[in-house]
């Protein structure tokens, strides 16, 4: 059983060969540390060197929501060394109970919100693969996913009556999408400079870049074969489209 | 006997130009060889402090005048070109108003330059960061190039003029009273070669580091940017070697100051350009020129070019 597919480089190799994932060979954000201010960069090196530890899911349900973030946020092009922690930031925001500072009104608090969904994920999979989730192939788990992200949960399940597919898929996203683009080494995936101060940015106009700067390398690469969010790629259900226009991307 | 730059101009005027023009050259020439410019310099100065002074004008305003001392060079600048004007029509407002005001202003110019130090300190991470807060700060050295003007002033306030080349009564007392090594007689005679080169290279130094900061701002994104930066160590070392050698102040100096003037002009067309097609064009002059590329800063350089010119033109120290 496979627990990860590879994207895959049509030149040949995977993307994990590459010294780090995106177009930006060679470049760190880190290495402009010296350009931030004390505070800056102690709470940039604490995102790479203090992992939290998981204190708010059990370790079953830890178990079944990093494999859910693995399918939401597939880190196959990154070395294992290299991962970027997004269970244990979210288990942080969750143990501490760092809320939004709102709440839909069909929707449980986030701590209900995630306990529910791990339960039904759980129901689901046993329900249709006679499996537990951590235990599917890639493509089964996914399945199971495309169903909560397209809003139809399949097979349908009693627990998703409490609270709104779309709205807890959104949760989910956000979640994730932080997580892992707050991390520094994320930054060196996207070319993205960090904290702007106190070193600001000097060529204003034109689109000139800045001196730290790094020209694209594009290169082409294939999704792995068994990827399903390359089936549909506008699958996505208007109803829950988000204004940003995000929702049809995974 | 060496190759001497006046005595070449002198004879190329008088083969190349007819009578009425080889003869206004050749006086000229003898004016300044002899320090006796008051007038001219003086106007020279009036005109370079409407220039830097509606320069300073703005680029303050673009400062929003946070300090009131910022309002001091502006004002100063009106008052240089005012004493310019009034020492080109009078012997004793060239020799007293513009003396003292340049001076002032000269004072102004150091003070400024404090000021801006102590501005890009004063910028988040300070001089930790020195490449962004030179950049994006108060321009560092600007204020000792809006000296420059100052600096033609007080010079101005101690020549002859034009009309004393013939008058050898007050050269000779001059030089009676206080003997040749004394630097208001050498001045009075046109003979500061050697120090004239010295402000050059430090001008140049001043102005080419404005140019370098500034232009690496927008990347270089034109290639005539590279040509300042490039100009200015050789400007430089020709102004060092003007002071050392009378050979060089007659050959490399006039030569690398031409192409700065040059280079100069040709800055202010482009800078003049980058303002026309700035969004809005000529219809936001206002706006334009104040976020737009620096109309005046291009004539600083080409002051220095000028500076070492005049310094070609000029008579060796005797010492």
């Amino acid at each position: 059983m496979s627990r990860k597919s590879f994207p895959l480089r049509p030149s040949g190799g995977e993307l994990r060969d590459l010294d780090k994932p995106g177009y930006y060979r060679g470049y760190s954000t880190l290495a402009q540390k010296r350009s931030w201010d004390e505070a800056t960069q102690r709470a940039v090196r604490e995102r790479v060197e203090k992992t939290p530890p998981i204190r708010f899911f059990s370790p079953e349900e830890a178990d079944l929501l990093g494999a859910v973030i693995d399918r939401i946020v597939p880190q196959d092009d990154r070395a294992e060394e290299r991962t970027i922690p997004i269970l244990p930031v979210l288990d942080e925001r969750l143990f501490k109970n760092s809320l939004e500072g709102f709440r839909y009104e069909d929707m449980p608090p986030d701590r209900d919100a995630y306990r529910l969904a791990i339960k039904a994920i759980e129901e689901m999979a046993r329900a249709r693969f006679r499996k537990s989730f951590v235990d599917l192939t890639v493509q089964r788990q996914e399945l199971i996913l495309k169903s909560l992200h397209d809003g139809k949960p399949d097979p349908e399940n009693a627990l998703w009556r409490n609270m709104p597919v779309h709205r807890f898929w959104t949760l989910l996203m956000e979640d994730c999408v932080t997580a892992y683009y707050s991390h520094p080494w994320a930054w060196d995936e996207i070319g993205f400079g960090g904290p702007a101060y106190p070193r600001g940015y000097m060529r204003l106009e034109h689109g000139l870049p800045e001196p730290w700067e790094k020209d694209e390398e594009r290169y082409k690469w294939n999704a792995p074969v068994d990827s399903l969010s390359q089936l549909e790629p506008e699958g996505a259900s208007p109803e829950h489209r988000s204004p940003q226009g995000h929702g049809g991307t995974h | 006997m060496s190759f001497v730059l006046t005595t070449a101009l002198e004879r190329s005027a008088n083969w190349n130009l007819p009578q009425p023009l080889s003869a206004g050259v050749t006086s000229v020439l003898e004016h300044m060889r002899e320090g006796c410019f008051q007038r001219s310099l003086c106007f020279i100065v009036a005109a370079t402090s409407v220039a830097s002074g509606l320069e300073v004008g703005y680029e303050h305003y673009k400062g929003s005048y946070s300090n009131p001392v910022m309002y001091t060079p502006v004002a100063l600048s009106g008052a240089l070109a005012g004493a310019g004007l009034a020492g080109v029509f009078s012997r004793v407002a060239a020799r007293t108003i513009l003396r003292w005001t340049s001076l002032a202003t000269l004072a102004d110019g150091l003070v400024g330059f404090f000021f801006h130090v102590r501005g890009v300190a004063r910028k988040p991470g300070g001089w930790g960061l020195p490449v962004n807060n030179i950049v994006m700060g108060p321009p560092i050295f600007a204020p000792l190039l809006f000296a420059t003007s100052a600096y033609l002033g007080l010079l101005a306030s101690y020549l002859r003029r034009e009309e004393d080349l013939h008058r050898p009564t007050v050269q000779l007392q001059s030089s009676v009273n206080s003997g040749k090594s004394d630097w208001r007689a050498e001045l009075r005679a046109g003979r500061f070669q050697k120090h004239l080169s010295t402000v050059t290279v430090l001008w140049a130094l001043f102005s080419g580091f404005e140019a370098l900061y500034s232009h690496y701002k927008t990347n270089f994104r034109y290639k005539a940017q590279w040509t300042p930066v490039l100009l200015t160590p050789l400007l430089m070392a020709a102004g060092i070697g003007a002071v050392k050698s009378r050979r060089f102040a007659n050959t490399a100096l006039p030569a690398v100051s031409a192409l700065a003037l040059a280079d100069g002009a040709a800055g202010f067309y482009y800078h003049a350009r980058g303002i026309a097609r700035r969004p809005g064009g000529l219809k936001k002059p206002m706006y334009n020129t104040l976020h737009g590329p620096p109309i005046f800063a291009p004539l600083l350089f080409a002051a220095c070019g000028f500076l070492g010119l005049m310094a070609s033109l000029l008579r060796r120290e005797k010492r």
